[in-house]
């Protein structure tokens, strides 16, 4: 290789483009050759200054405008504030009550084996004080209500909308909040 | 170079009606179809306004474009010759912006334009050497470096032989050198 067909070479020794022959061959030439050399130092200053040539951002508007000016309604990708409200407060919800059902699980089970050795009576609020029949009552509907949630989490699993998943769990949360606060009001009047 | 698979999925949906589907596009690529735009026309102004003809005869011309290649180097033909068009009806940079063979003409360059562009943009070594290359040159050196085209990427959206783009991208980067080396890089 001449000085001649190596200018080529260096250049595609830049750019990574190369075969294996010609980049052994250009290799051997440059460390023979103090010109090429210099030359090869000098471009790949250039390419490495170019390397970090930075991006632009456009304007803020320049969606919206490209819109407009293809005469189309524009309606911007970002989520409403609401919505990402509603999905975050679904989500902490029903992070709260699975973490809480999973705590509160082997009492709500004691609770509600209790409870079927005294179903023969079936109204054990005539011999029990109101509060802790409440609470056998309680632990009864939570453990229905697991049975329920364990249904619902299979099903939210396999649905694969995101959204859908979230509203659920949002709801379901509610739900279990006001069924808590009907079963737990008898205590607070105590 | 930065291309995306699902660009073909989004294009599909676009042409179903789903507009939302050119937003995401638009998102997508607008900083790199402004940077190159930029690169050549050195007026963010201007090439806020080209970049956006981009976008807007992309969306006008997406039934022509064909999945099986890249959708960006589709978008960048229609960039390119945008902005060729816009330099075209610039009378002080027309001569600067085809010819291989010719010697650097710095008189080819609207100068004031170029004053104006220096206030705004980094006063680096590597920005004041392209400031003086022909557009063509500096929009070769910002596929090739700043968006990392192949030579057959950068021939697909140029419209030009390999051939061709070697010996374009070869002569910028010599001009670049040869402009760097006068104004004292890498400096003492
Ligand atoms: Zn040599």
């Amino acid at each position: 290789m001449n000085c001649h067909q190596a200018y080529e070479a260096l250049q595609g020794l830049i750019d990574n483009s190369l075969n294996k022959k010609e980049l052994v061959e250009i290799k051997t030439h440059v460390r023979n050759c103090p010109a090429c050399k210099a030359e090869y130092r000098a471009l790949k200053m250039v390419a490495e200054g170019l390397d970090r040539m930075p991006l632009y951002e456009t304007s803020p508007g320049f969606n919206k405008e490209v819109f407009r000016r293809l005469g189309l309604e524009y309606k911007p990708q970002r989520r409403p504030a609401w919505q990402s409200l509603a999905m975050a407060a679904g989500l902490s919800l029903s992070v709260f009550w699975l973490t809480a059902l999973a705590a509160a699980l082997p009492t709500l089970l004691m609770g509600a084996k209790a409870y079927k050795l005294t179903q023969w009576l079936h109204h054990p609020e005539l011999i029990l004080p109101s509060f802790q029949s409440a609470i056998l009552k309680s632990g009864l509907a939570a453990y229905q209500t697991l049975g329920f949630a364990a249904k619902v989490a299979g099903w939210l699993l396999k649905s694969s909308a995101l959204p859908t998943q979230m509203a659920v769990a949002g709801l379901l949360a509610l739900v279990l909040v006001f069924i808590t606060m009907r079963f737990f009001r008898p205590q607070t009047s105590l | 170079m930065a291309h995306n698979p699902d660009d073909a999925a989004l294009v599909g949906r676009c042409l179903g009606g789903d507009n939302a589907a050119f937003d995401k596009l638009i998102s997508r690529y607008k900083r790199q179809v402004f940077s190159v735009i930029y690169r050549m026309v050195r007026n963010p102004a201007d090439a806020e306004d080209l970049a956006q003809d981009t976008f807007i005869k992309a969306f006008r011309a997406l039934s022509s474009y064909d999945p099986k290649f890249p959708f960006i180097t589709w978008l960048f033909k229609i960039a390119h010759n945008t902005a060729i068009d816009h330099l075209r009806s610039n009378k002080a940079q027309v001569l600067s912006l085809d010819i291989e063979e010719s010697p650097l003409q710095d008189e080819c360059f609207d100068q004031t334009l170029m004053d104006s562009i220096d206030a705004l943009s980094d006063k680096s070594m590597i920005d004041k050497a392209l400031a003086t290359l022909p557009p063509v040159y500096r929009e070769i050196l910002a596929l090739r470096h700043q968006q990392e085209f192949s030579y057959s990427e950068i021939s697909e959206a140029l419209g030009i032989p390999e051939g061709t783009v070697k010996i374009r991208l070869f002569r910028a980067r010599n001009l670049m050198k040869e402009k760097m080396l006068t104004l004292g890089y890498p400096g003492p």
